[in-house]
């Protein structure tokens, strides 16, 4: 089995309004949570502009760095600029060829959108038929919320990398990643443990906690701790953040408890004050 | 000529989940409302090696700026201007300016209590060591000093804390002028509307208009399509104050047209709005 915090994934979000601020980028936050939670990490995220240039880039490069697991986040519609897969397409060096299975869903699913009259058109517009036009050797993952199918290509050639695509849209996002994508995660990933711990602290400067957090991460070396300053205009605030994973053997929970408690002492001991309470 | 700025954002909570990255939704507007364009955006973990790695690709692609937030604090893995100094092959160099501003902190913050000891620890000390050749960019909200560098080909650095209150008030202090600079005389404008038909069957219409006129960007974002259809349209483009309102006033005036005529409906609009910058 693989070690557990070496299941490493990169995302790249596609999307001019991420790049302009006309959108705030939520997905980010909500997938590396999920990612986060079942074990797995994530490296690096990218967010690039709607151009095959910019996003082939993007992809070539986290390619050649060799994560486990790589997901794109946009592009898959069927506008003049949806062009993900073209990049993907691009940057792995297959050609696009058409997917019957996704031609049918999207038959189905428009068709049923004509006759509730959403949709003004009968047959399917080169724009539609665009969404079934897949990279070789992919598989679509089920979209129940909206039309373009996200997908999943395996990289045979480059260490059996991953890549995943899917939409943009918060909602078809989650439900993909819900239904197809966690799964495999947890499969890759085996059977780990997870903890954290979170408290804030007053009356302590950073700086000088800094020396204590070297001498936990010295006793709890699997521990990770983070500190967080949230200002000192009245008194000195930090939050500290602990993390840690591992296989069950490794006393993942007992040593963050352990590493928690001697970070509190020490702080409490070089006069700082400990504030539980966490939102 | 656009002038180009990549934004590299560091931090584990960022890639945990733990924070949302507001600050490069709150970058990428301004930077969009100066006339200039984010290309691209890269969050990284707090790692030497990664942090560099990442500056070299942005580097090598010659924007005009490179923007990074994050990691200039004083714990054990804030470590920005290190990677910055590695990536660019330059020493980092203490700044006695930056130290004398950190004891005199130090000295308020010990007659507080909230120091501890009467002399500046090493981490805080490592607060004050700058790549070599750099600027200083104040922070007016009293916490560590941004840094700014100035590479050869016109590529710039500069490096702000992740505290999103500094961020902010350093970019309006600083690098608001800087990047005004680079862009010139330049005007932006931007119209949006909501409109109630598929976004497959508005594509066609927007290729329409964006081939009547290029210089206008039209984008669109589908917000539903479960009870009742509803598409966001998006119309930007830059250039000379004047000639920008007028491309995508007639450019917004088409589209709506062709909504129309097609049988769809424009739901809302919001106001068109121009900013013009010295």
């Amino acid at each position: 089995m693989r070690r557990s915090d070496k299941i490493s994934v990169e995302l790249i979000f596609t999307g001019n309004e991420l790049l302009i601020g006309k959108t705030l980028n939520t997905n980010s936050q909500w997938l590396a949570k999920r990612i986060y939670s079942l074990g797995a990490q994530i490296t690096r995220m990218m967010s690039v502009g709607d151009t095959v240039d910019d996003i082939s880039t993007a992809l070539l490069e986290a390619i050649g760095r060799k994560p486990d697991i790589i997901i794109t986040s946009g592009g898959l519609g069927p506008t003049f600029d949806d062009i993900t897969l073209d990049a993907v397409a691009r940057a792995t060096k297959r050609p696009l060829e058409i997917n019957e299975e996704v031609l049918t869903i999207l038959y189905q699913k428009y068709e049923e959108k004509y006759k509730k009259g959403i949709s003004k058109e009968k047959e399917l517009s080169k724009y539609k038929r665009k969404m079934a036009y897949l990279p070789k050797g992919s598989i679509h993952l089920p979209n129940t919320v909206g039309s373009a199918p996200g997908v999943l290509l395996e990289l045979e050639e480059d260490e059996g990398v991953k890549v995943f695509c899917l939409p943009g849209v918060p909602a078809e996002l989650k439900a993909i990643f819900n239904q197809s994508i966690a799964e495999i995660i947890v499969k890759i990933v085996g059977d780990i443990e997870m903890a954290e711990a979170r408290f804030k602290t007053e009356q302590f400067i950073e700086s000088e906690m800094a020396a204590l957090v070297d001498k936990v991460t010295k006793a709890y070396p699997s521990v990770y701790i983070k500190s967080h300053p949230l200002g000192w205009e009245d008194t000195a605030r930090v939050e500290f953040h602990l993390t840690s994973k591992g296989e069950k053997i490794e006393h993942i929970k007992e040593n963050v408890e352990k590493a928690t408690a001697m970070l509190k002492k020490l702080v409490a001991n070089g006069g700082g004050k400990i504030i539980e309470e966490i939102e | 000529m656009t002038i180009e700025i990549e934004l590299l954002f560091t931090g584990n909570e960022l890639l945990i989940g733990k924070t949302l990255n507001t600050n490069s939704q709150w970058l990428a507007k301004r930077i969009y409302s100066l006339g200039a364009q984010v290309t691209r955006m890269a969050n990284v973990l707090d790692d030497l090696q990664e942090i560099s790695d990442e500056l070299v690709y942005m580097i090598k692609r010659l924007p005009n700026l490179i923007i990074t937030s994050g990691g200039l604090g004083a714990s054990f893995d804030d470590m920005t201007l290190e990677a910055v100094a590695k990536a660019t092959d330059r020493p980092l160099i203490l700044n006695q300016e930056i130290l004398d501003e950190i004891k005199r902190v130090h000295e308020l913050l010990y007659a507080r209590g909230d120091a501890k000891e009467n002399k500046v620890s090493d981490y805080a000390t490592k607060m004050a060591y700058q790549p070599k050749d750099s600027k200083i960019l104040p922070n007016p909200e009293g916490g560590i000093p941004g840094v700014l560098l100035e590479l050869e080909k016109n590529v710039n650095i500069i490096c702000l804390p992740g505290v999103p209150a500094e961020l902010k008030a350093m970019f309006d202090q600083s690098v608001d002028d800087i990047i005004s600079k680079m862009v010139g005389d330049i005007a932006t404008a931007d119209v949006k509307f909501l409109v109630d038909l598929i976004e497959s069957e508005i594509a066609i219409l927007i290729e329409k208009v964006m081939k009547s006129y290029p210089i206008v960007y039209i984008k669109s974002n589908p917000l539903s399509w479960q009870d009742a259809v509803r598409v966001e349209i998006h119309l930007t483009s830059r250039g000379e104050v004047n000639q920008v309102n007028e491309n995508v006033n007639n450019a917004a005036e088409m589209l709506k047209n062709l909504i129309l005529n097609y049988g769809g409906k424009i739901e809302e609009e919001s106001i068109i709005s121009a900013n013009k910058k010295q």
